[in-house]
């Protein structure tokens, strides 16, 4: 078999199932007629075809039904043949699937400490912060408000005592020991109920370290007015004893003088 | 055909019982054993029937049905680990093939005796999974070569290689076991 017949031997098996242009089938069959090789090897191609020919098909061993369940039912189908609780709870897992999934390609931290919580997606969480050391934080803010509070309140009180003392000083020029002791009664009760609303107030202070001190001094404030208006009503009601005692003295004393004068006349006459 | 895409059984089981020959016996000369052939063959039109929603009608259903099966053999065959390379000078093979018959048997004793389907399934064997579904698409199932080429998902070239290359291979096989007669 020479380099043509080479050439040729690929064409044999392509012209003998027609897959070759007649022109070169013509040319393979004129090479043919004076090549027995390829007359030889064209043959064996023919064999080999003539025995794939011969072949016939097996009959089938039993039929290949497919059974009447084998159909896939559709998720479409599924969810409409389910009652309300399962559609609800499928429903559901699939949300839940889908944010855990998304929470996942996210990244997502999240972090629960000391009532204190924490979420990222993606970047990295800051580190937790040491608990006793926000206690600290928390214990010193509390001690510094109280001692804030406190002071305020001492200095309101020593204020308002000073404008007490004025106010008694100066109504009390006209009245008699007694009135006086009276007023001076009357502010010791005002001061004692004062220190015990200052300690009542502080108790609740202390106790609660939440509540706004905007609140506080409104109290405090208010508490303040109501004690001033009761001290002047006090003053008041004082000086109107007085000017009757006052008046009721002086009318005695012109009775006794008249009366005095009636004497003298009648023991002149 | 509807009726099928519907979801009809009994309709796709009259197409079940126009193709389960040729389907059961391109299995056949794919797998070698008839147990795995009508296995897969079961296999094949369960699946199809389940993806026939997706045929559309203006495709050919045998192009279709047979890119399933094609599909499934080569699979079976991979899961098998059958898919190495045959070659004629693969000497344990070729002891397996010429021990079918015995030795003192003439070879136009042996044609007479061996069915010619036997014999051509015994050499396709050493051709590979893929050159042995062209073969068997073009010689039993009696297709085109562009209808091959369709159900292969392959070019046009590349069929037709595949298809040459096994043609030699078994008329080499077929030389041998005459000039050994």
């Amino acid at each position: 078999m020479n380099d043509k017949c080479n050439h040729y031997k690929d064409l044999i098996p392509r012209a003998l199932l027609g897959d070759i242009e007649p022109g070169r089938a013509a040319e393979l069959e004129e090479h043919a007629a004076s090549c027995g090789q390829c007359r030889a090897e064209r043959e064996e191609y023919r064999e080999t075809l003539g025995q794939l020919a011969m072949v016939q098909d097996e009959p089938v061993p039993g039929h290949f039904f497919v059974p009447a369940d084998a159909r896939n039912i559709s998720w479409r189908e599924l969810f409409g043949a389910v009652s309300w609780p399962w559609k609800l709870a499928a429903a559901g897992g699939f949300a839940a699937l889908l944010l855990l999934a998304g929470l996942g390609l996210s990244q997502f931290q999240f972090r629960a400490a000391n009532g204190v919580y924490a979420f990222s997606f993606g970047s990295r969480l800051p580190a937790a912060s040491d608990d006793s050391k926000t206690e600290a934080a928390i214990q010193t803010l509390r001690i510094e408000m109280r001692r804030f509070i406190q002071e305020t309140i001492r200095s309101e009180r020593k204020q308002y005592m000073v404008t007490l003392r004025s106010e008694l000083d100066r109504s009390s020029s006209n009245l008699n020991p007694e009135q006086r002791r009276f007023l001076q009664a009357s502010l010791n009760d005002i001061e004692r109920r004062l220190n015990e609303r200052i300690a009542t107030t502080g108790a609740a202070i202390a106790g609660q370290t939440a509540s706004s001190l905007d609140t506080l001094y409104a109290t405090l404030q208010a508490q303040r007015t109501q004690d001033l208006a009761l001290i002047r009503k006090s003053i008041n009601d004082t000086a109107r004893v007085s000017e009757a005692n006052d008046r009721q003295t002086q009318e005695v004393l012109t009775t006794l003088l008249e009366v005095a004068d009636l004497q003298i006349k009648r023991g002149m006459n | 055909m509807a009726a099928s895409q519907r979801g009809d059984t009994s309709a796709f089981n009259r197409l079940v019982l126009k193709w389960e020959k040729q389907v059961y016996n391109l299995a056949l000369r794919m797998l070698q054993d008839p147990d795995d052939a009508a296995e897969t063959t079961q296999e094949i039109f369960l699946r199809a029937f389940r993806a026939i929603r997706s045929f559309r009608q203006d495709a050919n259903f045998s192009t279709w049905l047979y890119r399933i099966a094609a599909n499934q053999c080569l699979t079976r065959l991979k899961k098998r680990g059958q898919h190495r390379p045959y070659s004629l000078d693969d000497d344990d093979l070729r002891v397996t093939i010429d021990q079918q018959a015995p030795r003192q048997e003439s070879y136009e004793q042996q044609f007479l005796r061996e069915d010619a389907g036997e014999r051509v399934r015994q050499a396709l064997v050493l051709l590979s999974p893929e050159q042995r579904l062209v073969l068997e698409l073009k010689f039993f199932q009696e297709m085109t070569f562009e209808e091959i080429a369709a159900v292969v998902q392959a070019p046009l070239s590349t069929v037709k290689s595949r298809l040459y290359e096994g043609l030699n291979i078994l008329k080499q096989h077929f030389a041998r076991r005459k000039r050994n007669a």
